[in-house]
């Protein structure tokens, strides 16, 4: 359970840039929260509340944060075995609970966990960083202006990414995948509805795909 | 946005992101992946994660900076150290650390 700390660290400059954000679009702390407690996924949310308040309409508020969350598609099924000796309810909780965080964490631990322990790790894991989300969040809107921007918290969000950036570069096609991603989305930045995220992800995919490929 | 829409939207988010969490593991049970379906999705959290990286790195005002810029060197440095060391509590005090020493 220590080892969720570290990790838990880097929540808290991400939820309060995430509460900041969420004033500055217009919303009230009340509302900040419940976004937090319900959707619970930090980058989605950002995207969400940027596209909010560049006055997107729903769908494309959608679309930006499914772009966002679509990788929350490959760790269920990546994750699904390990959580496969839960009951439904359980699977469930888990499912929401589930990020990068307790993802990365509860797969990289498995073998020492044990096939019983670690669906409870990643529940165990996934818990406290909720309640610290909903309270980050719900404390930075609360500050809202007041926290000075020389401060540069919201360098704590890219910092948090990089994080599991770096472990995630396991071998030459997700480097690859991820070099390929990361510039397209950058070259493309001023594409509207932050489509330029999900050109660099379609980039990215086939770049590694392809090379994957090529390997056999 | 506001009342009524600013409802439906954050219900919806939550469908949508808990749809996308719990539908593969759910639906795993009775369909399996085409291969070349899993083989894509491998890539999906390396690429989404470069593409929020990247961006928040390079550019400045949406503009590309790649020299005198503070934030791109602290990130640089933070990943060398969490490439060596894979401390996290180490790499975020070196991340922050090198920026504030940057900006003043």
């Amino acid at each position: 359970m220590v080892k969720v700390i570290p990790l838990l660290l880097g929540v808290v400059p991400f939820g309060l840039v995430t509460g900041i954000a969420g004033v500055a679009v217009g919303l009230s702390v009340f509302e900040i929260a419940l976004m937090s407690a319900t959707v619970y996924a930090g980058a989605a949310q950002l995207v969400a509340l940027q596209l909010m308040g560049a006055g997107a309409s729903v769908i494309f508020v959608l679309l930006g944060a499914a772009v966002v969350n679509l990788r929350y598609v490959m760790y269920s099924s990546a994750i699904a075995k390990t959580l496969s000796p839960l009951s439904k309810p359980w699977r469930a909780t888990a499912a929401f609970l589930m990020t990068d965080q307790n993802f990365t964490l509860t797969l990289n631990h498995a073998q020492e966990l044990g096939p019983r322990l670690a669906p409870w790790f990643f529940i165990g894991a996934g818990v406290p960083m909720w309640l610290l989300w909903l309270l980050t969040t719900a404390i930075g809107a609360w500050l809202g202006a007041k926290v000075p921007e020389s401060w540069s918290l919201d360098f704590g969000i890219p910092l948090s990414f990089l994080v599991l950036l770096i472990p995630a570069l396991r071998d030459r096609p997700s480097i690859a995948a991820a070099l390929v991603g990361g510039v397209v989305a950058t070259v493309l930045a001023g594409l509207p509805y932050r489509s330029g995220l999900f050109v660099g992800l379609l980039a990215g995919i086939a770049t590694g795909a392809w090379l994957e490929g090529r390997k056999r | 946005m506001k009342g009524l829409e600013l409802w439906l939207t954050l219900f919806l988010l939550t469908l949508s992101a808990f749809a996308l969490r719990y539908g593969p593991m759910a639906l795993l049970d009775k369909l399996e992946l085409p291969e070349w379906l899993e083989r894509a999705l491998r890539y999906v959290p390396a690429a989404t994660i470069a593409g929020l990286v990247f961006p928040a790195l390079l550019l400045k005002q949406n503009q590309l900076v790649l020299f005198g810029n503070d934030r791109l060197l602290a990130g640089l440095l933070a990943a060398v150290v969490m490439m060596r060391t894979r401390n996290v509590l180490l790499t975020f005090a070196v991340g922050l650390g090198v920026l504030w020493v940057l900006q003043g």
